[in-house]
């Protein structure tokens, strides 16, 4: 299984919290090659609950996803030998005394056989995701005594570091500053280009819009999917935000100014 | 005589010492200091539980130690279960709640236990180092090796859940497995050390000690090691000063942990 399916197949997907909350409703949506998507919607538009059930950590109450052909509830562990996962900094606890080179080895040994001790290819695997990232020369720095955007692109370096097919990142620019995020984005284009597909949820479209192939606006419900001139248009945005949103343009690109903060 | 009795208080306390290094690191990193003080008095629950059986004479044998350890441990897998998903908060709420159940349960059954029985539970709730008995030793020394044998096959598994349980699970490890099994063993630690010297020293020695540790620690071995040293500082200031004054080691033990702490924490806020 793998290269002959869809990266990512999503039917019919429902995710309802509680028997009451729905998170994600109706979500279809099919990836049939590598691209760079970016989800985009209000707060609690269910953008983090979507990258959860691609990894097989939250179950779809109705509906089903698959993953390179693998089914998200049977086979959450073939998808997280293929996927890399960059969760929300925020909650990392940052009292737990770990350097950078830990940090990135947590990438890899989960998947080794136990005791999961790192052999002398993993560190050289970690020293190059390092590199990769431009942190190389930080890997024996305490992870909690860097800046946010070094701390950002370290836990990039652990999604990387197993060399992931897919790559799924929430809020990979949040609270970073905007040399890091630039950085970070020409790190995801490059990936782009060799042929990993990257699903990125963010709050804010605008540092991204010129680097992503496809845009998925979602609103519980898949909004608007499509490519950026597609979707960045003001009924579309008004539409998933529930308020005018105002569309600029600015040297051939559209800028939406949502107002919104991430909470 | 009292030799024997001074060195094997000392062994115990070593062992409690270890003990807090192991167990409490993973308590205070996941976040839940709070589960030291739940399942120390849920044995207390426990083992009034357990007296109660003896006797009565549903059970034939002192039952006190499994009623405590059965409490503790319950405490602990409803923690688990709340807490799978990651969310300190709830699990915190749920200790709250069985803390207050088994100190309820406690007093319950206190009117149902003859009097002569009740130093029993008592002594969970301040036990006096000097009285620890050999199966005490015993039993902490198994508890403590089969820590070192958890902590050498797994400290990657247990420090990648207390940094980032998400994480660890996105990226391949069966973290449901782990959590259960660090909250059981801290809930074994805490109760067969209740048991050795009462609950309110090993709240005291669990917790603050590796609380500092953690505050000037730039590596999960050195929280390990100053944890270590800072709680055997504690409780061995406690042993020595209550054999030439007359005061209680538990209190001694108490205040300097606590001491130790505040200081590292003023080490780590002036460091900032």
């Amino acid at each position: 299984m793998g290269s002959e399916h869809p990266v990512i197949e999503m039917n019919s997907l429902w995710v309802v919290y509680d028997h009451t909350h729905p998170a994600l409703v109706d979500v279809s949506v099919v990836v049939d090659k590598p691209e760079f998507i970016i989800v985009i919607g209000p707060n609690g538009a269910g953008k983090t609950t979507l990258l959860k059930v691609l990894l097989g950590m939250i179950k779809p109450t109705k509906g089903w996803a698959r993953v390179f052909g693998f089914d998200v509830v049977r086979e959450a562990e073939e998808i997280r030998r293929l996927t890399g996962y960059v969760p929300q900094r925020d909650i990392i606890n940052f009292e737990v005394p770990l350097s950078v080179k830990d940090v990135v080895l947590m990438g890899l040994l989960p998947k080794k056989r136990i005791p999961r001790i790192p052999s002398s290819s993993d560190l050289k695997r970690v020293e190059e995701a390092l590199e990769f990232v431009g942190m190389g020369d930080l890997w024996e720095e305490k992870f909690s005594d860097l800046s946010g955007g070094q701390q950002q692109r370290v836990l990039l370096a652990r999604a990387l570091v197993s060399e992931p097919k897919l790559l799924l990142l929430d809020e990979p620019l949040s609270a970073v500053d905007v040399a890091s995020q630039d950085a970070i984005l020409r790190i995801l284009r490059h990936l782009r280009e060799e042929g990993t597909t990257i699903v990125m949820v963010s709050h804010d479209i605008n540092p991204v819009v010129e680097y992503v192939d496809k845009i998925m606006l979602l609103n519980k419900r898949v909004v608007a999917y499509g490519t950026p001139s597609e979707v960045i248009r003001e009924e579309v945005f008004s539409e998933a935000y529930g308020y005018k949103v105002k569309i600029i343009e600015h040297a051939g690109v559209c800028y939406a100014i949502t107002g919104d903060v991430h909470a | 005589m009292i030799g024997y009795i001074v060195l094997r208080a000392a062994l115990g306390l070593a062992l409690i010492a270890a003990l807090s290094a192991l167990a409490g690191t993973f308590a205070v990193l996941r976040g839940l200091s709070f589960i030291v003080a739940g399942v120390a008095h849920a044995a207390l629950g426990g083992a009034a539980l357990g007296v109660f059986l003896s006797s009565s004479g549903i059970l034939p044998f002192d039952a006190s130690l499994y009623g405590a350890i059965g409490a503790g441990l319950l405490l602990a897998l409803t923690a688990a279960y709340v807490g799978e998903r990651g969310a300190v908060g709830e699990m915190e709420t749920a200790i709250g709640v069985a803390f207050a159940l088994a100190m309820c349960v406690a007093v319950f059954f206190m009117y149902y236990i003859p009097p002569e029985q009740a130093p029993k539970i008592w002594g969970f709730l301040v036990g006096d180092v000097m009285l620890l008995t050999d199966s005490d030793v015993l039993l902490l020394l198994c508890i403590t090796l089969a820590w070192l044998a958890m902590v050498a096959l797994f400290h990657r598994e247990f420090t990648y859940i207390v940094f980032d349980i998400e994480g660890a699970e996105a990226h391949g490890l069966s973290v449901r497995r782990y959590h259960y099994a660090l909250l059981l063993m801290i809930a074994l630690s805490v109760t067969v050390s209740t048991k050795a010297i009462g609950a309110i020293i090993v709240y005291a020695v669990m917790i603050a000690p590796v609380a500092a540790a953690a505050n000037i620690s730039s590596s999960m071995k050195k929280v390990f090691g100053y944890g270590f040293i800072f709680a055997s500082t504690a409780c061995f200031s406690g042993l020595l000063l209550s054999l030439v004054l007359d005061i209680s080691p538990s209190a001694v033990a108490g205040i300097v942990s606590a001491s130790i702490y505040l200081t590292t924490l003023f080490i780590k806020k002036g460091v900032r």
